[in-house]
Parts: C-alpha cells; structure tokens; sequence
C-alpha cells in the first residue's frame, strides 16, 4: 500500500468520522447546481497486454457537473478527466512508466423510493458512462519503445443512492452503481484496426465485463447559494478477454457547487 | 438503519485505507521464477507472432528444446541465453530480448552487402546540402535540377513537414531521388507522410493481417493499406534508392512508392522484414518484441524474408565505393539524365545533340522502366 493511499484513507476516515456524529436534518433542497470538483485521483492498472506488473499513480483532477434536482428526482451530468504517471515496482529513472489521461461522461437519473420523507430516503435509477483511459507505456529497453494502450467503455449502471441529512446545513450521499450493459473498445494487436478503420466497439458481456461504482459525498451548505462537498469514489473495472485489464481509481474531491436557480 | 448509514462509510473508508486498490488489481507475480518467465515469453509468441506457419517454424519443439535450460538457469544470464537462442531461431530482425547490458537479436542479416557511403555521397555528389528543420532527412542538388533528398531512419515525427521545406527550397528541380539506403525503418506512418508527397490520388499499395487467435495460422482479413495525397505535392519523376540494410517501415515505404506512376526504384533487394513488432514486458523488468502481422503486397505477396526487388537493380561494390563511385546513385542520375532528353522543352538547355527520336516520342514511351512497371502494379491493384 502506497504511502499515498495511506494518508488518503486516513483523511478520509476522519472526514467521514465527523460527519456520521452530526444531528440529521432534512436532505438538501432542489433547484439547479453546477459544480466544479478538484482533487486527486488515485490510479491502479494492470492491462496484461502492457505488462505483467501493475501501475499505479496519482493525478489531478477536474472535473464539471451540473445537477437539477425536484421534490422527486434528480438529474446529474458530470465531465472530468485526469492526467498523470504510472509507475511500477521497477521503475527506476522513469521507466518503465505510463503517462496516463482518463475522461469520463456521466449522466445519471434517479427517483426518490417510498415518501421520500424524513431525514433519510433512498433513490434509485440509471447512469449512462462513457469512459476513456489512455496510456503510453515506455518500455525500459535501450530502443526506448513506447506503446500506446487504451480502454474505453461506454456503460449503463442501475444505480442506489442513499441520503441522509446531517444536521442543519449537511448532506451525506452513498451511491452504488454496477454495470448490467457496456460496449467496450479495447484496441491492442489484432484488435487495434479493422478494415472499417478504427478499432472495433464490441458488446461485453456480464461475465467479460464486471465492476461497480461507489462513491460517497458529504455536502455542507456554505450560505444560501453554494455547496462545499467532500467527496470520495471508487470505480473498479475488470475486462476479461484475452489478457486481462483491471483497474482501481480513488478519487478523493472537493467541490464547491453554486446554484443558479430554483429553491436553495 | 441509522447506525448502518453510519457505519457504511466508515467500513468503506476503512476499505481505502486497507489499500483494496492493490486487493482488487492484483500483486506483481515473482520475478524469481525462471520457468515462468520463460513460458511468458513462449506463450506470448505462441498467440500472438505472425511468421510461425510461413517459416515453417515448429514452436512446440522449440519449447521443448529451450524449457529444459530455462528451468536450470542457475542466473538469469544463462536464462536470457536460453531465451535469446530461441528466439533467435525465429530468424527476424523484428525479435528481440532486452536485458540489462545485453540485447539478444538476430544477426543473421548482419552480413549483406550496403556498398553505401553517406560521407562520399555527400561530398561527391551533393551540393548544398542542407539539415531540414526537424532534423528527419537532408537535401541538396545532384544536379542542378536535380533534388536529393537522404532519409536516413523512419523514427520520430514530422517527416512531412520537414519534406514539404524541402521541396519549397528545392523549388524548380525537375527531378527528385530518395534515398533511403541503409533505413532500417521505424514508423509506418513517418513513410507515409513521404509518399504522400509523391501521390496523385489515394491508392492501394497493399494490406497487412495480424494473428488473431490461438492457431498459428489464426489471422485477421487484410487490411487494406493505402497512399494518398498530402502536404506540398511533387509531381516530377522521383527514384527511390534501396539496398539490402533496407528494413521494415523502410520497406511499407518502399512498397507505397512502388504503386505510385511517377516513381523507380534503383538499387539493391530490400531485406524482406515486414513484421510490425509488438513490444511486450517481463516481471522481471526485461522487454522483448516480435511480429504481430504479416504485410503483403498489392497483389497479394508476402515479401517478408524475401525483400522487395528494386525496377532497376544495381547493388555496386566495395571496390568502387573505394574508387569514390556509388554505383546506385551513378546509375539513378544516369537515367535522370536520359529521362530528361526525353521531356518536352528541356533539350535545348540540358544536353545539345541528344537522339532526336527522344524528342518526338512522348516521356511515358520512353522512361518504361518507371511508367509501366508502376502502371503494371496499378493495374493489380485496381483488379484486385
């Protein structure tokens, strides 16, 4: 476990602390937010056609999200992306190593399950993600070879949110999605063009394809038109066909959400 | 529910802070295992090299054969040895084992003859010869409408860019050649960005295949590969010059300038090594590469372990690079020359009293060697 991931997991562990103590409240109201979220994403990979060894690294990120919510539902989309180096066990002067850039598209739908009432409620829907990880991988031998991997999924989850309101201005989300449909586009050796051009857009299966989605957030209102929001995600993949590809990113996040309109 | 909406995310952070990124990826295997990374390699090869079936190469064999001094290598010297010589057997520059102070490669081609000089080129037959500005190939005057341009590798970027300065400086030349003797190639597309200089319109100048499968002879169906226009555009008569050190992108390039009607190609055999290489790691930190496809001609030929003939061939000797003669580059001006009695309106100020009969016969009648062998392969192409 990388010292990162330690000093991460501790932050997080006291942001979460403090906020499961605080006295519940009604969950946040609804109108129109757009967001801007900054943090650093921590990034896990072992793409067997690259390397037998895993990658990992940290990036920035950044990433823009618009949210309108009413009494019953709520409407996210979000775009973000991140940047930065892997490295290995044996890395030394910079290689191997992998400079790595990942985007994403996010839409997600959810409605309120039951009344809705109270200091809790449970949500559930659909989120459509569209995801990109790019890597050029630069191989140790003298000849200085670099090769460039990628993954793209484009993924439908259901999705569970939980929501409970902490005291008089904070907000506590927990969000779970998995994947049940995704095309995935993997490009490698044979699978890297086709005679159509660019390489092939294939429907995974359930059993090639497998992951989830967590996230948690915890939203304090900052006077009566913005959001400070904490966040943390982990989104788990695995694609299995031919050499396997398996990726684990954390993301830890800090977001300031301003609403436009609409009741705070 | 209140204590488990409490408690959820402190298990989850606590999940974080235990590192399930590393849980959930995976550990790196042992890197001690020398049987293991002997079968890496011979695993990797086995799916995915693309010359086992028309080499006649017996892979299982060669398993059994190399596996038993692997697995006894007292240090990873002796199994880098073991490795090296089986890959070896492969016969193809496009397979290599990188270990720290070693690379194990195959040298079998390392005996044919170049007969090239880049430094007697250069200052016997160029004039102002110039770096272009991304340093990718030099250019000057054989003559004084005569354009030479020198290319030495295909690695790197900005080829075309680097062309169309130029031909822009190479203004009012009738005639290029591109020199490409001794290229041991590098990026596909970098010799595409060439060709495409010299391209009238998008043609098929090819296709590759890769392995696709778990059978040796497992491939994909050809992809087609085409040259077209781009860049600044030079439409005069262009010879290309190649020898036997003439290898892989090299080659791709080669083959795209064979398809197009204004292009000869003067020298030696090119070496016939196509494999695109697929770079691939080892746990304990070495590399190694291999070929993944096959690439073929527009009729459908594999050239690989073959090369590809020039139009005109001319392989010269040490004796006359000694002599300070380079015979291919001799022979690629002397047919220049004849090419440009035989244009419309050059006589006059090129060569006085040159045969008459070169006047009135039109330029494709008489330069046969580029226009029919090209509209030849033009032909094949669009048949096929």
């Amino acid at each position: 476990m990388s010292r990162t991931h330690r000093t991460v997991g501790l932050i997080l562990t006291a942001l979460l602390t403090l906020a499961a103590g605080a006295r519940g409240q009604e969950v946040a109201g609804r109108g129109h937010r757009l967001g801007l979220v900054t943090g650093l994403l921590l990034m896990s990979e072992h793409d067997g056609n690259a390397s037998p060894l895993r990658y990992g690294g940290s990036a920035p990120l950044l990433q823009l999200g618009y949210v309108t919510r009413g009494a019953r539902s709520r409407l996210a989309i979000r775009v973000g992306g991140a940047r930065g180096t892997l490295t290995s066990s044996l890395t030394m002067s910079g290689v191997p190593s992998e400079h790595a850039a990942q985007h994403w598209i996010e839409a997600q739908y959810v409605r309120v399950l039951g009344s809705g009432a109270g200091t809790m409620r449970w949500l559930a829907g659909a989120t459509v993600s569209v995801r990109g990880s790019a890597r050029d991988h630069f191989y140790a031998d003298p000849s200085g070879d670099v090769v460039s991997f990628s993954f793209f999924s484009a993924a439908l989850d259901p999705t569970v949110l939980l929501e409970r309101a902490f005291g008089q201005r904070g907000t506590m989300t927990v969000e779970l999605g998995v994947p049940l449909l995704a095309l995935v586009r993997r490009p490698y050796s044979d699978e890297r063009v086709t005679a159509a051009g660019a390489a092939p857009l294939r429907v995974a299966s359930l059993s090639s394809f497998t992951g989830a989605d967590l996230s948690l957030a915890y939203a304090r209102l900052l006077g009566r038109s913005a959001d400070l929001i904490v966040g943390y995600r982990a989104i788990v993949q695995r694609h299995a066909s031919g050499a396997t590809y398996r990726s684990v990113n954390h993301a830890l996040s800090l977001a300031l959400a301003v609403r436009l309109w609409g009741a705070p | 529910m209140g204590g488990a909406v409490k408690g959820l995310p402190l298990a989850l952070a606590g999940l974080l802070a235990a590192g399930c990124g590393s849980f959930l990826v995976g550990s790196d295997p042992a890197a001690t295992d020398r049987g293991a990374v002997f079968e890496q390699v011979w695993q990797d090869l086995d799916r995915h090299y693309s010359f086992f079936v028309s080499k006649g190469i017996d892979w299982d064999s060669l398993h059994d054969v190399y596996v038993v001094p692997a697995r006894q290598a007292a240090t990873d010297r002796a199994l880098a040895d073991a490795i090296g010589a089986m890959l070896a057997e492969l016969r193809d520059v496009h397979v290599d084992l990188f270990t720290p102070g070693r690379t194990y490669r195959y040298t079998g081609y390392d005996s044919l003859p170049a007969f090239f000089d880049p430094q007697l080129v250069h200052a016997q037959y160029v004039t102002d010869l110039r770096n272009a500005p991304n340093g990718r190939l030099q250019f000057g005057r054989a003559a004084s409408d005569v354009g030479y341009l020198w290319i030495p590798s295909f690695g790197g970027s900005g080829f075309g860019a680097d062309l169309d300065v130029a031909l822009a400086q190479l203004a009012g030349v009738r005639a290029l050649i591109v020199d490409v003797r001794n290229n041991g190639g590098g990026n596909n597309q970098n010799g595409l960005e060439i060709a495409a200089r010299f391209a009238d319109r998008s043609r098929t100048y090819g296709a590759v295949r890769y392995r696709s499968g778990p059978r040796h002879d497992d491939f994909t169906p050809p992809l087609t590969l085409t040259v077209s226009p781009g860049g600044r555009r030079f439409s005069g008569p262009v010879t290309v010059l190649t020898n036997r050190r003439d290898a892989s992108s090299t080659e791709d390039f080669v083959l795209a300038m064979r398809v197009l009607p204004t292009v000869t190609v003067v020298g030696d055999t090119t070496l016939g090594a196509f494999g695109n290489p697929l770079t691939r790691e080892l746990v304990n930190g070495w590399t190694y590469r291999f070929s993944q496809w096959i690439e073929y001609g527009p009729d459908g030929t594999s050239y690989e372990a073959i090369g590809l003939a020039p139009g005109v061939w001319v392989r010269g000797s040490a004796a006359e690079l000694q002599n300070g003669h380079d015979a291919i580059l001799d022979s690629a001006l002397a047919r220049v020359m004849t090419m440009r009695f035989s244009t419309p309106g050059r006589i006059r100020s090129m060569r006085p009293g040159g045969p008459l009969v070169r006047l009135v016969l039109p330029y494709r009648w008489i330069y046969t060697g580029t226009s029919f062998c090209s509209a030849s392969v033009a032909a094949r192409v669009s048949a096929s």
